[in-house]
Order: C-alpha cells, then sequence, then structure tokens
C-alpha cells in the first residue's frame, strides 16, 4: 500500500536556465496526479509556467531561487511530511544530497541521499557499484609511481590520465594506449607535485542508456533503452538518439537490464532511474558512466516513444503505489507493470539555435531537439537529422563538397554537429565503410543507413525517377530534400504515404491509449478522429527553451479550450508536443516532418472550423479560415517611459476585451512588472486606454489578438508599439488574468460576439485574486489583493 | 522482387521477396519478441509458422549462432517491415542469414497493419507467394495445417546432456536448448527422450524429476503423452513449461481454450498471486487454460499474467508438480523467471529427502 505517514510533499522544481533541459510538462504531471490522489502539495519552483496554466493543483508556490537554503527554510517553517526531487533537475540532487541529517523527520521520496550523493561523488559511485558487483571504470588518483603502475597492470591498456594540482586545477585528458606513451606521460613532470588520475579509455565505446521503474517492493521494470549514434565522448544530449535501441542483441539488452535493476536495487532508488552504459561490440565489455536517479530528458524522451505515462508513474511509485497497480488519474487505474514494446523507431536529433558546425564533446552545446518516428534508419535519419527542412543540409552537402579529402578527414577525426553530414560526404567520396566507423566510432549499421540514403537520393536528384525507386524512397522517408511535391505528385506515392499511432504494442496494452500520430509509409491509416468539428492548430519548429516554454504553454492553452468548447483539437506540427497527461488523451496530435497532412486528405475540409497558424510565415494566406497567430509588429515609435502598460486586446471586428493589463515601472534602477493590473486601474486610465485602443483598431473588421504597449508621458498614454496576434507576453497576460485571452480567442472564433456598448469595468473585467510580480525578469512572486494593492501605491508614489 | 504475402481470408500485404524464393505456407505469428530473432527462428515452438516480427530495423544487432534454440531452422517464413543491410558486431546480416538458411523472407510490408488485422480476425494460415491471384488464393484455403507438429520436432533418439547432479529426464515436445542451458547451470545430468515415451521406458531410467518441455501446435493432438503422464505424476516430480504445462492440465481434467489475444513477446509480465512479486519473461503461447476448471482440480494459481490475467503457471496441492506456460529459460527475453528451475530443484531435493527419511524408517 501507500505510504500512510505522507500527506503532505514539497516539490523542488527544476531551476530556470537556458541550458536546461525542459521538464515543465514532467511537473504539471506529476502536482496533477498528487492533487487527484489527494496530496496537499508546495512546490520550490523559479519558474511557474506550466503550473500556474492550471493553477487549481497546488497549495503553496513558492517561486524563490531553488536552493538548498530555501528548501530548508521552507522545511523548518511547514514541516512537510516528505520532499519530492525527481522533478528537479540536476540541482534538486545536490540539495538532497546537502541536507542530510538536517531535516528531521520528512522523508524524501524517489532519490535516496547516498543515491543523491553518488550522482556528484565519483569515488563513492565507484565504491557503491564495485561493492554491488556492477562494471564500473576502475579510477585512481595516486602520487605513488608503484601504485600507479600495478594499478595499470590490473587494468591493461588504453587508458586515460590526467595530472591534478595542489591547487585543485587539473591537465586535460590525455589518451594513452601503451607502456612507452605511459612512460613519456609520467617523465613528463615530477610526479610529487601531484596527483596522477588514471582511468581506463572508452573512447569510441558505444553509449546506451536504460530507464526503469522500481516500486518499494522491489518490482522493476526497464521502461526504455535509447542508443546514441555517436559514440561515448560526445554529450549524450548532443548525440543523435535513436529509441529503442536496436543494436543490443538479447544477451546484451539483458545483461544491461540486469545491471540497471541491480544499480536501483544497490542504491535503494524508488521511482526512476536511468543508466548510462559504455558498450564495446568487439570486446564485449560493459561499463557503467552514469546514472541518473530522477526524470530527465531521456524520461521526456522516452514518454514521446513509448507514450508511457513516466511521470505520473514515477510520482505514485515514489509515495509506495505498486507497479501494477497505478492510476493515469484519480481511480482510473492502468498497469504499469510493463516494459513498453514500440514497433517503430523514434528519434531525437539536437538543434542548434545558430548556424554553422559547432564541435561536440563532453558538455551538451545544444539548444533544443526535435523529434522524429519512422519504421527504418533510413527513414528517421531523413525525416530528421538529413531533413533539409530543418538542418539545411543542401547547403551543408555544398560547403562540404568544396573541400578536398585531406580537409573532409579533418572533420572526421574531429566531430562536429554536421558529423552525419560529412560521413555522408565521405561515403559519396568511396572512403571505407570500416575505416570511418572505426575512426568515428559511429556503428556500421549507422553508415549503411547512410548509404542507402545516399544511392536513393542521388537517383532522385539526378531526375531519374521511376515508380518503383518512388516507392522505395517514400518508405526511406526520402521527402525533405526539396522534392516533396514531386512525390506528392505520384499518385502511387499518396497512398504510401499514411499515418500510424505513436502507440506501444502489446498484450493488453490499451489502458494509456493516446491520439498521437505520425506521418510515415504503409498500406494503411490509422488516424482515427471523432464527428466533432475541428480545429487545427499548426505548430513551429521551436529552437530555444524560452520557446519550448511558450509553445507548450500556449498549446496547452489552445488544446483546452478549443476541447471545452465542443471541438476537436488537432495539434500538426514537424515534431511532436509533450503534452500533459491530461490533455493527451483528448487532444489529436500529428508529427507531420515533411508537412504531407494537407496533401493526404484525410481530415475532411468542411469538418474543419479554423485552422490556428503559430508559425511567422503562413503557407496558405489564401485560406480565410487560416488564423495566423504569432505577431506581426504593425507599430514601432521609439518612445522609453519609466511608466508604461502592455495591454492584450481580443476584438471581434467590433468591440473589444482588455482582460490584462500589465504595469511596467522602472524605479531605483529596477525593472518592476505587475500583472494584471485591470481591478486597480483608475477610471481616467481606463477611459484614456480604451480610446487608444479604440482608434487603433478603428480599420480592422475581423476576429483578431492585438498587444499594445502604452508609454505614460507627461501624464497621458500614448501608443509605442502594436502587433497582430500574439507575442511572447501572453504567458504572463494567460497567467495574470482570470479571463482567458486564448480563450475568449477560440469562442470569437466559433463565431461568438462581444456585447455592443460594454462598460469600461466590463472591458477591462478581470476577476483575479492572486497577481504576478516580477522583478528585474528574474524574480517572481505570487501577490494577494492587498500586497499588489500596496505594491502598486509605492510604486506610483515614485512616478515622475 | 515483388512478393505477396496473402492471408488465408484473401488479405493481401505486398512487400519485397528475400531469402528462398520457394512458395511458403503455414500458420502466421505475430512476434513482439523485441530481440532474440536468432531464438525465435530456431526455436522448435515455430514449426510450422510463419513469423511476423513487429521490431523496426531487424537484424541490427547481429547475428549469433550461440544463440540458436534448436540446430536447424524450425519457421517456414518471416516477415519484417524493415531490415538493416549490416550488423553492429560485423556477423552475418539478416537477410544473408535467412538466404543461408533457405527461408522465404518478406519485408517492406506493413507490419502494424498486418498484426492489427490478426489481432481483429484471430491467427490464421498464410502464403508468401509471388502473385495474388485466385488460384493462389485457392491453394491457400485448400491446405490443411499438418496435426504431427511435435512429432516433425521431438527427438526421435533419446540423448543425454550430462553432469553429475540430479537426473532429470526431459520429455521433448519441442525443447529449447535454453532450458537444457538452465539445467546445465544447476549441475543437472538430464537425458532427452521422444515425446512418445511409455510411462515404463522413462522410470526405466530411474529420474529424480521429469520436465516436460515447450513446443508447437495443439497440444490436444497428443493424447498418448497425456496418458503417460497420469501414470508418472503419481511418483515423480514434474515440470510443465508451455505445451508442457496445457498436457498435464488435461491430464488432470482441466481444460484449454485458446487465447482471444495470443502471447507472443519477449518481456511481458506475470505475477506471482502469493507473494506479489512481479516478473517480466517471454511468452510464446497461443492456448491458456480455462480458469473454469481449476477450481474443480486440485491445482491452484500460482502466477497470472499481469496484461489480461491469463494463468500462467499452476501448481499441485498434493503432487510435486509444478507448471509454467511462460518460458522461464527466457532466450529471448528478460532473465527473471530462471528461479522456476530453482524452485523445481528445490522441489526435486526436497521429495528426494523425504523419500530418503521413508526408506530409513522402512
Amino acid at each position: 500500500m501507500e505510504l500512510d505517514d505522507v500527506h503532505t510533499i514539497l516539490i523542488i522544481g527544476p531551476t530556470s536556465s537556458d541550458k536546461n533541459v525542459d521538464l515543465s510538462t514532467a511537473l504539471y504531471d506529476t502536482v496533477d496526479i498528487l492533487h487527484q490522489l489527494g496530496y496537499k502539495t508546495s512546490i520550490i519552483v523559479e519558474d511557474p509556467t506550466s503550473l500556474l496554466s492550471s493553477g487549481v493543483f497546488y497549495d503553496k508556490t513558492i517561486v524563490e531561487k531553488v536552493t538548498g537554503d530555501n528548501v530548508l527554510k521552507f522545511v523548518q517553517k511547514y514541516h512537510p511530511d516528505a520532499i519530492l526531487p525527481t522533478v528537479g533537475d540536476r540541482n534538486a540532487l545536490g540539495i538532497i544530497s546537502s541536507l542530510n541529517g538536517k531535516i528531521g523527520s520528512t522523508k524524501v521520496l524517489g532519490a535516496s541521499f547516498s543515491a543523491s550523493l553518488a550522482t556528484f561523488k565519483r569515488e563513492l559511485f565507484i565504491k557503491k557499484l564495485t561493492k554491488a558487483n556492477l562494471p564500473v571504470i576502475k579510477f585512481i588518483s595516486s602520487d605513488d609511481e608503484k601504485e600507479i603502475y600495478s594499478f595499470i597492470r590490473s587494468i591493461g591498456f588504453p587508458i586515460i590520465a590526467r595530472r591534478r594540482y595542489s591547487n585543485r586545477h587539473s591537465s586535460g585528458w590525455t589518451n594513452i594506449n601503451n607502456l612507452f606513451e605511459l612512460d613519456n606521460f609520467m617523465a613528463m613532470e615530477d610526479v610529487s607535485d601531484t596527483r596522477i588520475e588514471i582511468e581506463r579509455s572508452i573512447r569510441g565505446f558505444s553509449e546506451y542508456s536504460f530507464t526503469i521503474l522500481r516500486d518499494r517492493y522491489d518490482n522493476s521494470s526497464l521502461v526504455g533503452t535509447i542508443e546514441d549514434i555517436e559514440p561515448i565522448g560526445i554529450h549524450h544530449l548532443d548525440s543523435n538518439l535513436i529509441s529503442p535501441a536496436i543494436s543490443l542483441n538479447d544477451s546484451k539488452l539483458q545483461r544491461l537490464r540486469n545491471y540497471s535493476i541491480k544499480l536501483a536495487r544497490a542504491f535503494n532508488i524508488v521511482g526512476i532511474c536511468t543508466v548510462h552504459f559504455a558498450y564495446n561490440h568487439t570486446t564485449k565489455e560493459s561499463y557503467i558512466t552514469e546514472f541518473i536517479p530522477r526524470l530527465s530528458e531521456e524520461t521526456k524522451f522516452l514518454e514521446y516513444a513509448t507514450s508511457y505515462p513516466i511521470a505520473t508513474a514515477v510520482a505514485e511509485l515514489c509515495l509506495g503505489y505498486h507497479l501494477d497497480k497505478l492510476q493515469l488519474d484519480a481511480g482510473n487505474y492502468f498497469n504499469g507493470a510493463t516494459e513498453p514494446f514500440v514497433d517503430h523507431l523514434t528519434s531525437r536529433f539536437p538543434q542548434w539555435k545558430t548556424p554553422g558546425q559547432k564541435y561536440l564533446g563532453p558538455s551538451k552545446t545544444s539548444d533544443s531537439s526535435i523529434v522524429v518516428n519512422g519504421f527504418s534508419l533510413e527513414e528517421v535519419l531523413n525525416k530528421g537529422a538529413l531533413n533539409d527542412k530543418l538542418n539545411n543540409n543542401f547547403d551543408r552537402y555544398n560547403e562540404l563538397r568544396k573541400l578536398d579529402d585531406d580537409e573532409l578527414f579533418e572533420k572526421i577525426i574531429h566531430p562536429t554537429n554536421w558529423l552525419l553530414d560529412v560521413l555522408s560526404e565521405a561515403l559519396r567520396r568511396k572512403f571505407e565503410m570500416p575505416v570511418l566507423s572505426e575512426i568515428t566510432g559511429v556503428n556500421v549499421p549507422y553508415l549503411n543507413a547512410l548509404q542507402n540514403i545516399i544511392n536513393n537520393s542521388l537517383i532522385i536528384r539526378e531526375g531519374e525517377i521511376d515508380g518503383k525507386n518512388v516507392e522505395r524512397m517514400v518508405e526511406m522517408g526520402v521527402k525533405g530534400v526539396g522534392h516533396s511535391k514531386l512525390l506528392l505528385d505520384s499518385p502511387d506515392i499518396v497512398t504510401k504515404t499514411v499515418v500510424k499511432n505513436k502507440r506501444a504494442v502489446s498484450v493488453g496494452n490499451n489502458t494509456y491509449i493516446n491520439h498521437n500520430y505520425f506521418v510515415t509509409s504503409g498500406i494503411s491509416n490509422e488516424l482515427e478522429l471523432s464527428d466533432r468539428k475541428k480545429i487545427i492548430v499548426r505548430t513551429p519548429i521551436i529552437t530555444s527553451k524560452t520557446d519550448i516554454m511558450i509553445r507548450q504553454f500556449v498549446l496547452f492553452q489552445l488544446a483546452k479550450s478549443i476541447d471545452q468548447n465542443g471541438l476537436e483539437p488537432i495539434i500538426i506540427g514537424r515534431e511532436p508536443w509533450n503534452a500533459p497527461l491530461s490533455m493527451r488523451r483528448k487532444v489529436v496530435e500529428i508529427d507531420d516532418p515533411h508537412m504531407e497532412m494537407k496533401s493526404l486528405g484525410l481530415i475532411k475540409q468542411d469538418s474543419v472550423l479554423n485552422i490556428i497558424d503559430l508559425s511567422k510565415n503562413l503557407v496558405d494566406t489564401e485560406d480565410e479560415r487560416v488564423f495566423q497567430f504569432s505577431a506581426q509588429e504593425i507599430k514601432n515609435i521609439e518612445l522609453k517611459g519609466d511608466t508604461s502598460v502592455r495591454v492584450m486586446v481580443v476584438t471581434d471586428g467590433n468591440n473589444f476585451l482588455a482582460p490584462s493589463v500589465i504595469y511596467r515601472g522602472k524605479r531605483d534602477n529596477h525593472l518592476y512588472e505587475i500583472s494584471s493590473v485591470n481591478n486597480f486601474m483608475t477610471v481616467e486610465d481606463r477611459v484614456e486606454i480604451s480610446k487608444l485602443i479604440k482608434q487603433e483598431l478603428e480599420d480592422d473588421n475581423k476576429v483578431d489578438i492585438f498587444n499594445f504597449e502604452m508609454v505614460k508621458s507627461n501624464g497621458h498614454w500614448l501608443v509605442t508599439k502594436k502587433y497582430r496576434g500574439m507575442t511572447n507576453d501572453i504567458i504572463r497576460h494567460e497567467l495574470a488574468s482570470s479571463v482567458h485571452v486564448i480563450d475568449t480567442l477560440v469562442k470569437l472564433l466559433l463565431g461568438n460576439k462581444i456585447d455592443d456598448g460594454l462598460s469600461l469595468e466590463k472591458v477591462f473585467d478581470n476577476f483575479d485574486e492572486k497577481y504576478l510580480l516580477t522583478i528585474d525578469d528574474k524574480r517572481y512572486k505570487l501577490l494577494d489583493k492587498e500586497e499588489i494593492q500596496e505594491k502598486l501605491k509605492e510604486l506610483r508614489l515614485k512616478e515622475k | 522482387m515483388k512478393r505477396y504475402l496473402i492471408l488465408e481470408d484473401g488479405t493481401v500485404f505486398p512487400g519485397e521477396g528475400f531469402g528462398s524464393s520457394i512458395i511458403t505456407t503455414g500458420q502466421l505469428v505475430i512476434s513482439n519478441n523485441r530481440t532474440g530473432i536468432e531464438q525465435s527462428v530456431t526455436d522448435p515452438d515455430t514449426e510450422g509458422q510463419i513469423l511476423a516480427f513487429t521490431i523496426p530495423s531487424v537484424g541490427n544487432s547481429g547475428i549469433n549462432r550461440d544463440f540458436y534454440e534448436s540446430i536447424n531452422s524450425q519457421c517456414k517464413g518471416v516477415v519484417i517491415g524493415s531490415s538493416s543491410l549490416s550488423t553492429v558486431d560485423g556477423s552475418v546480416s539478416f537477410e544473408n542469414w535467412i538466404t543461408g538458411l533457405k527461408i522465404p523472407g518478406i519485408k517492406n510490408v506493413d507490419v502494424r497493419a498486418l498484426a492489427k488485422h490478426i489481432a481483429e480476425h484471430g491467427e490464421m494460415k498464410a502464403s508468401i507467394m509471388d502473385t495474388h491471384d485466385e488460384h493462389a488464393m485457392d491453394q491457400i484455403k485448400a491446405l490443411v495445417l499438418p496435426p504431427d507438429l511435435v512429432k516433425r520436432v521431438s527427438t526421435r533418439q533419446s540423448y543425454p546432456n550430462p553432469n553429475m547432479g540430479l537426473k532429470i529426464v526431459i520429455v521433448d515436445l519441442g525443447l529449447k536448448y535454453s532450458i537444457l542451458r538452465q539445467l546445465s547451470y544447476r549441475d543437472c545430468n538430464s537425458i532427452i527422450v521422444n515425446y512418445n515415451s511409455t510411462a515404463e521406458e522413462i522410470e526405466s531410467l530411474h529420474p529424480d524429476g521429469i520436465i516436460y518441455s515447450n513446443g508447437p501446435g495443439n497440444p490436444e493432438d497428443l493424447p498418448r503423452t497425456i496418458k503417460t503422464i497420469q501414470v508418472l505424476q503419481k511418483n515423480y516430480p514434474i515440470l510443465g513449461i508451455g505445451l508442457g504445462n496445457l498436457l498435464i492440465a488435461l491430464a488432470n481434467d482441466c481444460q484449454i481454450i485458446r487465447l482471444k489475444e495470443p502471447h507472443h513477446e519477449s518481456s511481458l509480465a506475470v505475477k506471482e498471486v502469493a507473494s506479489g512479486k512481479i516478473d517480466f519473461v517471454n511468452h510464446n503461447h497461443s492456448y491458456t487454460l480455462d480458469e473454469k476448471y481449476i477450481g474443480g482440480s486440485d491445482f491452484i494459481v500460482t502466477n497470472v499474467c499481469v496484461a489480461d490475467g491469463t494463468i500462467e503457471g499452476i501448481r499441485h496441492e498434493y503432487l510435486p508438480i509444478m507448471c509454467v506456460l511462460f518460458e522461464p529459460e527466457a532466450a529471448p527475453g528478460p532473465t527473471d523467471g530462471y528461479y522456476v528451475f530453482d524452485e523445481f530443484i528445490d522441489l526435486v531435493e526436497s521429495v528426494k529427502k523425504q523419500e530418503g527419511a521413508r526408506n530409513q524408517w522402512n
């Protein structure tokens, strides 16, 4: 049974940083299920965006820097029964390991003290794994030459070595392949000055990660496996990932599975644990390189890949639920005791914000990722890493063609994010596959897949298309090279391109069905739509974490609103949307990397009421149903003032509403923003602002959203900026306003009208009880009515 | 070369042929095994079957002869979506391997659609052919699947797998080598005998315990084996695996039923009823025990499938008989089920001890 003595839980949320992975959906799902199961939850979080969008299911949000001190302060003040660190990032585990002995009877759920500490302390990690008889890379740090040589005799070559100086700095790692190189390394400096650190070299090993769920009764299931196309040495999240791991045969897979379970048992991890392995297919050596006892980018990716509700399951397991008796929502049971088997491949390809080549190494440099699905390696490569629409592979191809063989070889030796393009070019020039594999550590089947793609792409580039080849190309997902139209014009191809459900296939595995689909090839479609009228939302590619947050938020609000208004939301995009679990069951989502849905004609045109497009550039401006949602600048006057407001306005073409006004004041070198201040605006302000909006909207007669920025100058408001569509402010407006702008927009798109002659009270109507204060764009605070009044008063007093 | 997978109900799945170019017909089985192509293709359970693998990029992990479950391939054809042209460990590619085994194969098939069709309409006969005209349909409809699948795969002559431990007689109904591997790990001195061996023949080997192995086909086609069990079970500890389990159940007035959703999956959870412990094990069976008859028998249910509640293990209340429907030897699949062999060895040893004590008294 679940833990009897846990009723109140403090959740440590993720820190807010562009480098972190996005765990907002995991956080949402966790808080959602805990609320439904009747727990009282408090969350310490830096960016509460994902939670505030449905602020009904948590009891206390502390928007503070996520530090050990702040967590400790909370624990000492409120004495929660337990702390849950699994939704936080690495920082949360650091906090847990620092709290040992300081939090009294408060329990730590999921990752134990020792597990948290071992993710930081290499010595402890090695000691614990060695004791549990698990394969770990042997490591020595010593200043005794004899000890060093004796250690190397026991582990053999190749090794990596570095010097650690007394000032705690260290040299870079050096590869040492034999005794001669070792003697040279040792002779370089006097050993007595420094310590020498040595470990077995795993350069060129393949990298795998296994994620297991474990309940407190010691039942474990392997929830997913991932393999990296690039070898160890390149950061896992800068590598191209494939799930499930297809290059492990049965004995290798079971061995690594057993190691993962044994590791979770050794640290008594209840909940989730992702274990990373280095594997050498020639020598069959395997080592555990790290483990992650929390939700992470891997688990987010596996949720995409397998549809298994990982975040929800982990929250329940941490609270003592039995693996086979988990709940999707209160009372809705599902069998968590399953090792989801997917019959297709899901791949994650990293993305960089800026073009150009980036050298890859052990530190993460990528900004975001694209996830694609397919039934073969060729298909996922063509949709993802080699999709010209996403990566400008044609430009890369043209640039690489100019290199001579030596220059190309240089690029093979020093891997960049263009590695797959470089390898393709090398294969075009008939470089030998085993040699390329040996140098780059990329396994031969991937090179063979690239070769297979090249063989077919060359034919299409030369215009020698015959029916048979086109069919093969569709199977291989070759469409992203600028030939989509060519392929789609062929009737054979239209029948070969289909939409399949992104589900796991297994006996009785229908308890967590979703409506996620991907465009692929085959002979039958699986797209199932309801009889409801539909609104299609088209989403663009996202390349930064901030954009991901906005996209997550906007899609969630849109889908929720479309569903609540009795329509069927269909989200179509080049990459999947990581929807919260509660929404995943309501929304139809289609991953369409080559934007083919329109040509397939699977959604009856007369059933589509509107198409909301979130991209910057519309492709079908002639279609009246298309509503462009992203911002277009209409006015921009350079006028700065210390007091300004930002107003989001929805209009039906005649009348308008301004449900959210953000007050912005620059005082004493700090920037304060309060949303929404509708309830505290003076009558004069209401009259003036409303008049300005009316003037600005005079020529518009369609349903639309507008954003205005108005600056107070000499006691009067002036419109300085005007945007049509949604700006990034949407999050603040939506969070701040109890009248949801997105929902209002959907209603207006459905033909509802704003009443004529509304009073100013009604135009600016807002029923908020909590208000968000941001200081210098970083610190968030939730204020109640009295606090905000006081703050506003203080800011207005200082108004120049 | 364009080839077609034609189902008994007339549905046609086009694809590209590889391997042997002969026309083949058999029972079509959808395999959700995520690894272990070698084990599946050489598993005697798959005798007479055309195996459709739902796993993507088949063969990427390489082909390893050490994983064979019998000396030769057993299945009559393979159906796949995509295959890998080369292997990660430099071993022979999947397609070349299938060609070497002289099995016909068909690739680039919409296996998802095929699996869905079979899930809706049940397992049926199928053919891999070069055409899909009426004549081909007639051929497949006219074909009767042989009822003597066990006879085809069972050893004709007894042979030993010597060791120094307990003497276990294995009745070969389609024995997988991995069962022998597990017994060897436990030092068992095994003798493998034909499925039709009589009780006297088996008793003459003086076994400490008897295993009725896994195997293909319908257990009701083996009445003689059932009779032998009825004689032997009174005197020897018995372990039934897969088909062996079904035969033991039939020998004890239980009934079997065909599963609506057959279990062909390398990692499916079973729960030990007594402890609630969950293990992930390999399943490869289309039949199970009819729950209605268990109550009236002397068996108790020990394991159930978590996903659909199917009975996966039984134990006799008075006699030393234990049975599992899943494949505890894994191959392929997680190794969680190995404990079944340990429990059987414990059972055999405790029976031996009791007998020793009784002999001392007498």
